[in-house]
């Protein structure tokens, strides 16, 4: 009885994957495409083609399963060699998405960042076949326009359509195209996601003596060579970890401001896996400190780690609904050789923890603790033998939908460079540069 | 159907945010306001890997390893979000399933 049952179903399912013919699918025309790009875990482009659906209706994502030979299959013509790369296969994938299907490209390197769709003959991609796909009904559709007359779909709508090979290969070929500025914030954004951290803030510090000085806090990262962000799968251990520079510092119109520095770092490493239990950086730089008149200053090779941590605090409330961030904990050693004005140079080397904590209170209000203790193993700067610290106390409000902060900062603790103790009050503006700058790549 | 319902999303969305965050109850309204770029780094990278280990259910209820879900993110995608609702809508509106068979 069971093997009736079975050969039953089997029969079934080779009648249902049976191949469909040419002849049962409608020819139409894609309604738009778009190159969207993916720099998260791996480097990608999509060539998104969307279908003019009525409302209620979508691609359906199984029928390339049920019928794998209608799965579309596309390939390079190529005029160079230098579209492979030693370690990296370029390939092409297709997905299905609610309003149409796509391909996706994977295995990027820098020679196809510059041709790809670039109407120089270098570069052009083919689908082999006539594209196949099967549109549905939505189990529960949500009518956007819902006080207007609209043509709904039955539940179990079913249609066959097909986008014509010479059509694809025209449309991919002649009217697709990507824009120098497209490719350019393509490879910002690649710059973005890995060396991150830039951005510039203004402010003005308050004296007891009614003095204003004006302060620029500067964090500037980037890669020497963006095509060295290429990686073909991040979790391969072929990848390459790219060379990058990175300046930081904080300058003052109040040059002898003990909490002024400018440290710059033409050598830097980042490894990093964001995958882990307990993601993390591990970072190498090697470099030169200094303060704001070069009186202190050293040259250093660091290594740190960053890492985050549980919430060690609550100030919400239940009807406030704001996400607690979990702090950030950096921990370091560095080694050093200090040839500052006036003292004999020395080789010595310091390890430091940095906390930054964001924490929410009550509906709108927040504050930022930034905290730094270190110590210094050398005699000369540190004769005590001393845990030293400084820290930083910001005040402010959440604005929606802005992303700017009012900003009422308190900085307090001995400087890392000079070890002198200062504090300051200010009172400024905050704002990332780079977000700023950035634009979708969405064609 | 087999893509994701909202509710499915939401849970994925849910689930990248521990990564970096403890939740409010109703985490739809919360923002991004208050990430630093680390934070926000994180977040898109377990978003994006913990769509990509979703299993794919077929709509008779049998998973399929010859297709996965998938999303494309770039790093100033959580600015384009005004509240983690609109983080989920986007997740939902824009999922792919991808076929791993050639």
């Amino acid at each position: 009885m069971n093997h009736k049952i079975i050969n039953l179903l089997l029969t079934f399912a080779l009648l249902a994957s049976k191949p469909m013919k040419s002849q049962d699918f409608e020819p139409i025309l894609p309604l738009e495409t778009s190159i969207i790009g993916n720099v998260i875990n791996e480097t990608s482009l999509s060539i998104n083609f969307e279908i003019q659906l009525k409302p209620g209706q979508k691609v359906d994502d199984e029928f390339w399963l049920e019928h794998q030979e209608s799965l579309p299959h596309f390939h390079f013509n190529y005029a160079s060699q230098a579209i492979f790369d030693s370690n990296c296969n370029i390939s092409i994938t297709p997905y299905s998405y609610k309003k149409g299907f796509g391909i996706k490209i994977r295995g990027l390197n820098s020679y196809f960042i510059q041709h790809f769709l670039a109407k120089d003959n270098q570069i052009g991609m083919y689908v082999e076949d006539d594209i196949r796909f099967k549109l549905v009904g939505v189990e529960n559709p949500i009518l956007q326009d819902a006080g207007k007359k609209q043509e709904k779909v039955a539940d179990n709508f079913e249609e066959y359509h097909s986008i014509l090979k010479d059509e694809i290969n025209k449309l991919i070929n002649e009217s697709l195209s990507i824009s120098d500025s497209a490719r350019a914030s393509y490879l910002t954004h690649l710059n973005n996601f890995y060396y991150y951290d830039n951005r510039v803030d203004f402010g003005v510090d308050i004296k007891k003596d009614s003095s204003t000085n004006y302060f620029l806090n500067i964090k500037l990262e980037n890669t020497y060579n963006s095509q060295s962000l290429f990686k073909c799968n991040r979790s391969q251990n072929s990848k390459s970890v790219p060379l990058f520079w990175k300046l930081e510092g904080r300058l003052s119109t109040n040059f002898e401001d003990t909490l002024n520095y400018i440290n710059y770092y033409p050598v830097n490493l980042k490894f990093e896996n964001y995958l882990t239990k307990i993601p993390y950086e591990f970072n190498v730089k090697f470099g030169h400190e200094a303060n704001q008149v070069f009186t202190n200053r050293r040259i250093v090779l660091d290594a740190n780690f960053n890492c985050i941590i549980p919430n060690l605090i609550n100030l919400t409330t239940a009807s406030s609904n704001r996400i607690r961030l979990k702090p950030t904990l950096n921990a370091g050693i560095k080694g050093y050789y200090d040839y500052s004005k006036g003292i004999t140079n020395f080789i010595s080397g310091q390890a430091y923890l940095k906390l930054h904590y964001y924490i929410p209170i009550f509906n709108s209000y927040a504050v930022i603790i930034e905290e730094n203790p270190f110590f210094d193993f050398s005699k000369e700067r540190n004769p005590d033998q001393k845990v030293a610290n400084n820290y930083s106390i910001t005040l402010g409000a959440e604005l929606p939908k802005t992303g700017f902060k009012a900003m009422f900062k308190y900085v307090n603790g001995k400087s890392d460079i000079n070890f002198k103790q200062g504090s300051i009050i200010g009172v400024g503006l905050l704002m990332d540069f780079f977000q700023e700058k950035n634009k979708s790549f969405n064609q | 159907m087999s893509y994701l319902t909202r509710t499915q999303v939401k849970r994925i969305v849910s689930s990248a945010f521990k990564t970096v965050a403890d939740l409010p109850q109703n985490i739809e309204t919360a923002n991004f306001s208050s990430f630093n770029d680390f934070q926000k780094h994180l977040f898109l990278a377990a978003l994006k890997s913990k769509l990509n280990a979703e299993p794919y259910h077929m709509s008779n209820g049998s998973s399929n390893h010859l297709a996965y879900y998938d999303v494309d993110l770039m790093p100033d995608s959580v600015d384009a979000w005004p509240t983690v609702g609109d983080c989920i809508d986007f997740v939902e509106a824009n999922q792919q399933v991808v076929y791993s068979f050639n």
